[in-house]
């Protein structure tokens, strides 16, 4: 198991470290959409949106590679995936095979490192905050 | 910080609870296509994008407003939060009058994450051990 959890960290790792430094350098082309989805990437290309997405995804993937501060990687990709979800569900269904297996792999690790995200669901938060 | 922490929650609740609900249930003026901004905010409305994040808007503040569910709200809230923030920085030149209540929201989220560390602190493990 332990092989496993280690093998899913590092693939997820990967392939937001590929497609993080391929947003600021642009080593390999994506293929476009086409219509508004292609209008829609534009804009976020041009205002630099895409940058920022790129540095989040990096940060994240660096953090799962080298396996400090896993939970906070987790949390930075966590809201990434749901964009690109949300980017293939509503603007552009092609390839998003990807986008469904970063999913499984975020969903599983989110499981497994569950310990360190219980404490956001506390019944009870108010208990756990430290008073000034 | 008690009295303070929930006034923050009430405005951030009210806030996000009003402008979701606006987002999902009333039609928005929206400038015209041609322009970047008004190509993004149209696409954005029309694919759905918007209705989902309006959607997660009220859920956010409806569990920010609750006290039993805050961490997890501001969960929600955080990401969507980064992208309004962004948004408006981005596109900051095409309307530079809006920056007001982005910048006011994103206070309230640091108060409400600083307030509520104690749930957040899983989270920031350097080691987290996995365990399934």
């Amino acid at each position: 198991m332990r092989y496993v959890i280690l093998g899913t960290r590092i693939l997820e790792g990967l392939v937001f470290l590929i497609f993080g430094l391929n947003g600021l350098l642009h080593f390999f082309s994506m293929p476009l959409p086409t219509g508004d989805a292609l209008t829609w990437f534009g804009i976020m290309a041009t205002h630099h949106w895409m940058n920022f997405v790129a540095v989040v995804q990096l940060v994240g993937a660096l953090l799962l590679l080298v396996g400090r501060f896993v939970p906070l990687g987790l949390t930075l990709l966590a809201p990434v995936i749901v964009n690109i979800l949300l980017y293939h569900a509503l603007l552009w269904p092609h390839g998003y095979a990807l986008a469904i297996l970063v999913l499984i792999l975020e969903l599983f690790l989110l499981a497994v490192y569950w310990r360190s995200f219980a404490p956001v669901l506390h019944p009870n938060p108010e208990a756990k905050t430290p008073q000034l | 910080m008690k009295v303070l922490a929930i006034v923050c929650r009430i405005l951030l609740g009210l806030v996000f609870v009003f402008f979701g609900g606006m987002g999902l249930f009333m039609h928005p003026n929206l400038p015209p296509r041609g322009t970047a901004l008004g190509d993004f905010v149209n696409i954005f409305n029309q694919v759905g994008w918007s209705q989902a994040v309006a959607a997660f808007q009220v859920i956010g503040g409806l569990l920010v407003l609750f006290g039993g569910t805050v961490p997890f709200g501001l969960c929600i809230l955080c990401p969507i939060t980064v992208n309004i923030l962004l948004f408006h920085i981005l596109f900051h030149a095409l309307a530079p009058s809006m920056i007001v209540a982005p910048i006011v929201v994103t206070i309230l989220e640091i108060v409400l994450l600083y307030a509520y560390r104690g749930s957040f602190a899983g989270v920031w493990t350097t080691k987290a051990t996995p365990t399934l």
